[in-house]
């Protein structure tokens, strides 16, 4: 007991001073850490705020435990060669992570995407929750979390669907042969018109595409905002069943034609009366 | 009952109903216990072009629900501008020649703006009118805003009274030494002011100076009163002050728009 209290009786003023440091500087990192998100919050992109205010708050605590250590009496010379080494080793064994953070650093930089936006990849869609070091999170509208890994999104492309704040939302549209051409046309020109979250400037894009298999093709394609395309399309697609049903315009279901193997004999039809016996084997 | 009526306090007895038509909107206002109702529908029909009524029974509409602690009894509304720009399209082309200058006179639908007493101011914006969205701009950038058909009259003998739509005054100068072809101007509505005259609504005067495809167009809103019909009243207040950010953007715009 009585070594202990020499000991601290001698060491006194550097305990204080590390004491001091440590309880102060770490702190006042974190501080500038705050500072920083509330201060660019509005200035920057919200990962470019995120990266800054963490960015400043790791390397302002390795520093300050640096000093701790160094007031401590520790030769920082031998702990950083040390510390190389241990760092060699450990970058062999954490390439995906380095790689991981460098690819999000580009991904800050590109700024392809923010907090919000809802993105599409080959196997994954949703909005994305939060932009980290590592990795981006999405929810998906099943409210389920998918974690995709920064590099993978530097690898492979992949559609923000909410950049701009208009869009053009394609509906094909099959009517019968029958169908006048102009007249389906113009129905589909008055229904855009009509509905309210259809904008009329750009122009909704009415396209006759194509005789198909089945139907005379059509693609529909009016602007909408963003934020409308819920509202605009359920009101849009009953708008077009409406006034279809209404015009009387045909909207087909695939067509198949059977022979019977020559194709200028119809079919041997039997007429039979309502009240006869039905055929055998039918119960 | 004249349809200026509509802009004094209206007061409704508790379990009442107020039916109002403007136009194509009907406007149904409940009063109940400690509790407001107000609930809008539009009509195609715009023949009976304003009526107040007060019924007994509460219609079948989707109604919104205001629940005040105070005993409220009266219901005041006010004329408004829309709450976005408006596209305004003219049913043709026009083609104004250099040095030359015309007066439009441009009927707005207006928005009504419900309040409860004096003290809870615009609880709710109702349309008068359904107008479409449209959009200002590139397909990157822009602005979101309506969009409306316009004979664009130029007599004022010409214009119907409408009570659901108010007149603006609207002169576009051409000081250029070219032709000025256009098909849609923008409206900045949040400038607008609304004043009653004695038969139609008008708001403050706009007027566009055009000097040249490649010189930006200058917008100024007058800050008088509308020197048509008697409007001396002011029944309307314009929803934000002329700021130079959207006279800007407006000038980006207008160029953008008159470039066809």
């Amino acid at each position: 007991m009585d070594g202990f209290f020499l000991w601290t009786e001698k060491y006194e003023g550097v305990i204080i001073r590390c004491i001091l440091l440590l309880g102060l500087g770490l702190p006042l990192v974190q501080l500038a850490g705050y500072l920083i998100r509330k201060g660019l919050k509005k200035k920057l992109t919200l990962q470019s705020v995120m990266l800054l205010s963490k960015g400043v708050v790791y390397i302002g605590s390795t520093i300050i435990v640096l000093m701790a250590l160094q007031t401590a009496g520790v030769r920082l010379g031998t702990l950083l060669g040390a510390a190389g080494i241990a760092g060699v080793a450990i970058g062999f064994a954490s390439q995906t992570s380095l790689s991981n953070l460098i690819s999000g650093l580009f991904l800050v930089w590109e700024g392809p995407f923010q907090v919000g936006d809802v993105l599409q990849t080959d196997t994954d869609h949703g909005v994305v929750h939060s932009i980290d070091l590592l990795s981006i999170q999405l929810r998906t509208y099943t409210n389920k979390l998918i974690r995709i890994p920064n590099e993978s999104l530097i690898k492979n492309s992949f559609t923000n669907i909410t950049r701009f704040p208009i869009r053009r939302m394609d509906i094909p549209i099959g009517v019968a042969y029958k169908e006048d051409v102009e007249t389906v046309m113009k129905v589909l020109r008055e229904v855009a018109n009509e509905n309210p979250y259809c904008l009329d400037e750009p122009e909704p894009v009415i396209i006759f595409q194509g005789f198909g298999d089945s139907a005379l093709e059509f693609l529909f394609a009016p602007w909408f905002a963003k934020a409308d395309y819920v509202a605009m399309r359920n009101s849009l697609m009953i708008a077009v069943k409406k006034r279809f049903d209404e015009e009387g315009i045909e909207i087909p279901f695939p067509h198949r034609t059977l022979y019977t193997g020559a194709v200028t004999e119809p079919f041997p039809i039997r007429l039979v009366s309502a009240d006869a016996a039905p055929p055998a084997g039918d119960s | 009952m004249n349809y200026q009526e509509l802009w004094k306090p209206i007061k409704i007895e508790r379990d009442d109903t107020l039916s109002i038509q403007l136009g194509p909107l009907n406007l149904a206002i409940h009063r109940g216990d400690m509790e407001w109702h107000i609930a809008s529908t539009y009509s195609q029909n715009e023949q009976e072009l304003f009526s107040v009524r007060k019924i007994d029974e509460m219609p079948d509409h989707d109604w919104t629900r205001w629940v005040i602690n105070e005993p409220i009894d009266e219901v005041v509304l006010h004329p408004k501008m829309p709450d976005r720009p408006l596209i305004v399209r003219p049913e043709m082309p026009v083609c104004l020649l250099p040095n030359q200058s015309v007066q439009f006179y441009i009927g707005v639908p207006i928005w009504l703006s419900i309040s409860l007493g004096s003290h809870f101011r615009d609880i709710a914006e109702i349309p008068a009118i359904k107008l479409s969205n449209s959009w200002f701009g590139s397909p990157t950038e822009g602005e979101l805003c309506y969009a409306m058909r316009t004979t664009a009259k130029l007599q004022l003998s010409d214009l119907q009274g409408h009570p659901h739509r108010a007149v603006v005054p609207f002169e576009i100068r051409n000081t250029s030494n070219e032709k000025l072809n256009f098909e849609r101007l923008c409206l900045h509505t949040n400038q607008l002011r609304v004043y009653q005259g004695e038969e139609r609504m008008w708001t403050n005067q706009g007027r566009v100076t055009y000097r040249g495809e490649e010189k930006w167009s200058r917008i100024v809103y007058a800050r008088g009163i509308p020197p048509y019909d008697g409007a001396e009243k002011l029944i309307g207040k314009a929803r934000g002050g002329a700021d130079r950010g959207t006279l800007l953007k407006t000038f980006d715009n207008w160029k953008h728009l008159v470039d066809i």
